[in-house]
Order: C-alpha cells, then structure tokens, then sequence
C-alpha cells in the first residue's frame, strides 16, 4: 500500500533543495485555490492569475513555513493575502482595516436547524455568497467548501478563534434570510 | 494557462528563487530585539513617573481639593503615558503575525502588555532603581541619563506650587522660616493679604489643626503660589514626620486619599 507523502514532508523536501516536490504540492493545491479565489474574486482568469502568484509567493516564502504546522493553512493564507491584495489593487471591494468584533467578538444566538438547511443547500450557499461582505463570505467559503476547522480559519484569516464563531454565526443568518427568500 | 509548468520554468530557469533562511531569521531577530527594547524604554517611561511624583511632591497636591488637583493633572507627566502608550500599540503591531497575538481577542494582547509594563515599573520604583541610576548618572556624568535626570532634579520647589517643609520657625526678623525635605531653605508668607506676600505667617505651626489625628506634627504640605524661595501659605496639610513621604509614591497616595475623604 503506498501511503502519500504529506503535504508537510514535502515542503520540507523543497526546503532541502528537491524542487520537483514543488510541482507535487501545487498538483495537490492548484484546483482548491481556484475554487477558493473564484469564490472570492466571482472570475475564472481573475482566480487564475491570483493562484500563480499564491504558488510564487509560496516558493519565495518557502523557508518561512514551519514544518511543524499545517501547509493547508500556510497556503490559504498566501491566497488569502493575494485575493485581497488584487480586490484593493482593483477597487472591486472595500476591504476593511480593522473591525469591531476581532476586539469584542459576540457570538449572536441562532437555531441549530439553521446550520443543518445550509449545508444542504450548497447551491443557495454559492448563489447567495456574492451578496454577502467579504469578511463573512471568507469564512463561509473555508468553513463549508474548503472544510477547515475555527482555529485554522483562524491562522489563514489572522483573527481571534471566538471572532471566527462571529462571522460564521452571522454570515448564516444572512444566507438564511436569502435561502427564506428564494424558498 | 498551465501554472504548473509556468512555475516550474521560472524555478528551472533561475527566475524564482527561494529566500534564504537567513533572511526569516533575521526578521525574527529583529522582532524580538525590537520588542524587548520597545518595552524597556515603555518600562523605564512609566516607572519614570513613580520617580517624579516622589521627587516632585506633586503626589500631594489632590489633598488640596479641586485646585490641587487641577494644579496635579497639569503637571502630571503625561507624555509618559504617551509613549508607553505608543510603544503598547507598535509592540502589539510587531506580535501580530504570532498565533499567541491573533487567536484571542484584540484587546488582550495591549491589556498584557500594559499590565507587564505597570508590574514592570512598579518592581523597579520599589527597588528605587532610579533613585540609584539618577544618582550615578549625575556623578559619573552618563551620556543622556546624566542631563536627563539632571533636568527634573530641584523641579519640587519651583514649579508644582506646592512645598514639603518642617521646622516652621521665626528667623528673628518677623519672618518664617522653614526648611523643605531637600535641605532647602524657603520663607513661608500668610495668604491673609491679596497683594503680594505679607510677613505674617498666622500662626505657629504647633498650634494648627491636625487632620485625622495624626501624632507627629512636624512635617507640613504647603500649597501655594511660589515666589523665587518663598511661598504663600494658600491651605496647609499636617503630615508625618518619619520620611514617610520619602518612602515612596503609595505612602503620599494613601496620605492623599485619607485627606481627600476626611
């Protein structure tokens, strides 16, 4: 039985010189990133460009990652950066410097029904996302689509755990009322 | 676009290079030398303050009421606070990218901060560290410690309208004399004429009123304004005389707060 390298073992082979395990790393990673971006950016070609600087920034940056942790999260915060880097470049979206709830995050009460009728409905969920703010659509994306936990959303985002909680709780309030709307 | 073959191209070619290890390294170093010389300087700043509401006596000015204490947050050095405050938010801006700073809330990481360098100064103003570092600087002419301590030394008498004294006294020519508790020696006038000072101070110090039943009464706090060595007697406070108010900053807080709800 082959057992895979993990995604760790081989960035610490690029560390080591061995190149060609760059290329294994971004065969692993390309199609998650352009999934990401494009449900950040909305545009195919505009993923695209973001995913090849992500893959630059990442083998430039490649001494910086610490093997002891997790690549998934290192990664998705190079995209992260890349994506928000490109909206600002472009105007396309106000990007906030800082918000209230990484100082006093509140999670708001909601039922637990709720949770259950949007993992069901991924459709509505990517239909509705792009009428939703950035700072709840990126947790959206990475909690449901990409299947991170709250602390690694925490590392790719650079916000506190419990502000994590936040965004979710009130990113599916607002895919609820629009999920309501449609149905 | 293949953006695979694109950046393995660029690789093979020599265009995309990895930073050097090196350089993280360094960027950490840094971080951290930055971190720990920014709280020094923030520990040094508040501790400073300790140093110069003891050296000052200006501790003592909220025991005279509103004028006292509007006089106390006027001279209160508050560029201080400021650059502790600062240096709190550039220390927070530096720890940003560690987990320990980002996973919590925002608002732990500056209270830390600020709680490390408040314990920090408060250690340092019990061990007198800048009554010890003044007193070497000033002898062995440090660069800028020795002018900077220099420029708040003997600032008690001068400008905080208030003076420390004992051994209120007649000099022998209808005037009070009284010493300060830096060996000063000052004349103590009456507040009883609106123009200018008058020599004649009311009344012995023996005989005045003694707040809060305080035993010894040979230490007084006087506010007043200030006329090159003589001050006018405004209000007067009672305080002891066993070096209590050298002993530190808490000593005169407590002295102020009894005096304050008398």
């Amino acid at each position: 039985m082959i057992i895979e390298q993990s995604d760790e073992s081989a960035a610490a082979d690029v560390q080591r010189g061995r190149d060609e395990k760059f290329s294994v790393l971004m065969q692993r990673y390309e199609g998650k990133l352009q999934r990401y971006a494009a449900k950040f950016l909305f545009d195919a070609r505009d993923a695209e460009d973001v995913v090849q600087e992500t893959f630059i920034k990442a083998y430039r940056n490649i001494e910086s990652f610490d093997t002891g942790r997790k690549f998934s999260s290192w990664i998705y915060r190079i995209a992260h950066n890349e994506c928000v880097n490109f909206l600002k470049r472009n105007k396309l979206e106000k990007i906030p410097f800082f918000d209230l709830d990484v100082l006093f995050p509140q999670i708001p009460k909601e039922k637990h029904e709720d949770e259950i009728n949007l993992r069901q409905s991924k459709e509505i969920l990517d239909s509705s996302l792009r009428k939703l703010d950035i700072k709840y659509r990126e947790p959206l994306v990475l909690y449901y689509i990409e299947g991170f936990d709250y602390k690694e959303i925490a590392d790719i985002l650079r916000i506190p755990v419990a502000t994590v909680g936040v965004r979710l709780a009130r990113g599916r309030q607002y895919l609820k009322k629009e999920y309501d709307k449609l149905a | 676009m293949d953006i695979k073959k694109d950046i393995i191209d660029k690789i093979k070619k020599g265009e995309l290079k990895k930073r050097p290890k090196i350089y993280f390294a360094l960027r950490t170093a840094f971080v951290i030398l930055a971190t720990i010389l920014l709280f020094v300087i923030s520990i040094f700043s508040v501790s400073f303050i300790f140093y110069i509401l003891r050296e000052s006596n200006i501790r003592f000015l909220p025991m005279f009421g509103r004028p006292g204490l509007l006089i106390f947050f006027l001279l209160f050095p508050w560029t201080h606070v400021l650059v502790a405050l600062v240096f709190t938010f550039i220390i927070g801006w530096l720890l940003r990218r560690y987990s320990f700073a980002y996973r919590k809330p925002l608002l732990y990481l500056p209270v830390i901060i600020i709680a490390l360098i408040t314990l920090a100064s408060i250690a340092l103003h019990i061990i007198s560290f800048h009554e010890r570092f003044s007193r070497f600087a000033r002898k062995n002419d440090v660069p800028v410690f020795g002018q900077f301590y220099r420029a708040y030394r003997g600032k008690d008498f001068d400008s905080s309208n208030i003076a420390v004294v004992r051994d209120i006294v007649p000099d022998g020519s209808g005037r009070w004399q009284a010493i300060t508790d830096n060996g000063t020696k000052v004349y103590v006038y009456s507040s009883a004429s609106s123009s200018g000072m008058q020599e004649n101070f009311p009344e012995p110090l023996a005989s005045m009123p003694v707040p809060g039943g305080l035993k010894d009464s040979r230490m007084a706090i006087i506010f007043g304004p200030k006329q090159g060595n003589a001050i006018q007697e405004r209000m007067i406070k009672i305080i002891r005389n066993t070096g209590a108010h050298r002993r530190g900053f808490w000593e005169g807080f407590w002295q102020t707060l009894l005096h304050w709800f008398h």
